[in-house]
């Protein structure tokens, strides 16, 4: 049983091991989310080190004022936010109330559709959203936070929250009821 | 019974509740089924992940930027130390023998912007070390 008090307070004394620990515990929760908000595959690995050695350097200001779940996921967020502006190579700056009409660039899902490779069709039109969407989608869904822990870890309003998730599902759903018959789903 | 759009169906699905089927239209029967299948997936992650030995490569790392963290502050005690002896014994010397002194600066003279421009180049590397080498990819 993972006990976060405990693995703190043991790596804030030096131990490696329970350092290693609080990884094993959390890499999933970081990977979902530099996964989904940064496209590079080759970086990710090299990111979500990143992310862990900042949360090394910066666990002594931890106060457990919130889960720590959440307080990694806002520092897992803020490094691939800095990633996307270093490289500027994504829609990060897409206003999400121009997306309604968002035009997604999947050549052949019947192909998809044929491979029974749902998750994968899924996924390729999740990374086409613009990265608040994804973002949010990722937290709520995969990692499972609220909307008040999204509000704590983005920094942003709850009401845009709610809307982001709302939209990006409608998005996706438009999509893929025009890809796919819903017979074959 | 509530009418069933894209946002009343999201609602449902978010509390897990499923509104009864014989009560909907055609098209909110679609609408249903396309979003329950989009939210089964949104919960599946990726098909790739981190290596497994993931964990054991970020400690080892954090393990190896500590110890030569550690390796820096002791050369950089042992630097301020030696600097301090020398300027003691310099001070010590300069107290009791002028021609000692005198003999020293002949000797240092000739040389003193050699010396400071090494001095200078010593720790330009050592900041250069610090601030601009990146780690590897996939070190450790």
């Amino acid at each position: 049983m993972f006990n976060e008090r405990e693995v703190v307070s043991e790596i804030l004394k030096g131990n490696i091991k329970a350092f290693e620990q609080l990884v094993k515990q959390y890499e999933r929760l970081v990977f979902y989310v530099i996964n989904r908000m940064v496209t590079q595959a080759e970086d990710m690995e090299d990111i979500c080190q990143e992310v862990f050695i900042k949360a090394h350097k910066s666990l002594p200001g931890f106060k457990f004022d919130s889960k720590l779940s959440t307080w990694i996921a806002r520092i897992t967020y803020l490094t691939a936010i800095n990633h996307l502006k270093r490289y500027k190579n994504d829609k990060l700056n897409d206003q999400p109330d121009h997306l309604d009409h968002l035009h997604f660039t999947n050549d052949n899902p019947e192909q998809l559709l044929t491979q029974k490779d749902t998750s994968a069709y899924v996924n390729s039109l999740i990374v086409q959203l613009p990265v608040q969407y994804r973002t949010v989608l990722t937290l709520y869904h995969l990692n499972e936070f609220t909307c008040k822990e999204i509000e704590d870890i983005t920094g942003m309003p709850e009401g845009t929250i709610k809307s982001n998730l709302y939209r990006a599902r409608k998005l996706l759903k438009e999509k893929i009821q025009t890809d796919l018959k819903s017979e074959s789903i | 019974m509530k009418e069933l759009n894209d946002e009343n169906i999201q609602k449902l699905l978010e509390q897990g509740r499923l509104p009864k089927v014989d009560e909907t239209t055609a098209d909110q029967k679609e609408d249903l089924k396309v979003y329950q299948f989009l939210f089964n997936k949104l919960k599946q992650g990726p098909e790739v992940n981190l290596p497994k030995n993931f964990a054991a490569k970020v400690a080892a790392n954090l393990a190896t930027k500590k110890q030569s963290s550690d390796a820096r502050q002791f050369y950089l005690l042992i630097t301020f130390v030696l600097i301090s002896f020398a300027a003691i014994a310099w001070y010590v010397v300069h107290q009791f023998s002028h021609e000692v002194v005198g003999r020293v600066n002949v000797i240092i003279s000739p040389y003193k912007w050699i010396l400071l421009f090494v001095g200078v180049i010593l720790l330009a590397i050592q900041w250069a070390d610090q601030k601009l080498v990146r780690t590897p990819r996939g070190m450790a």
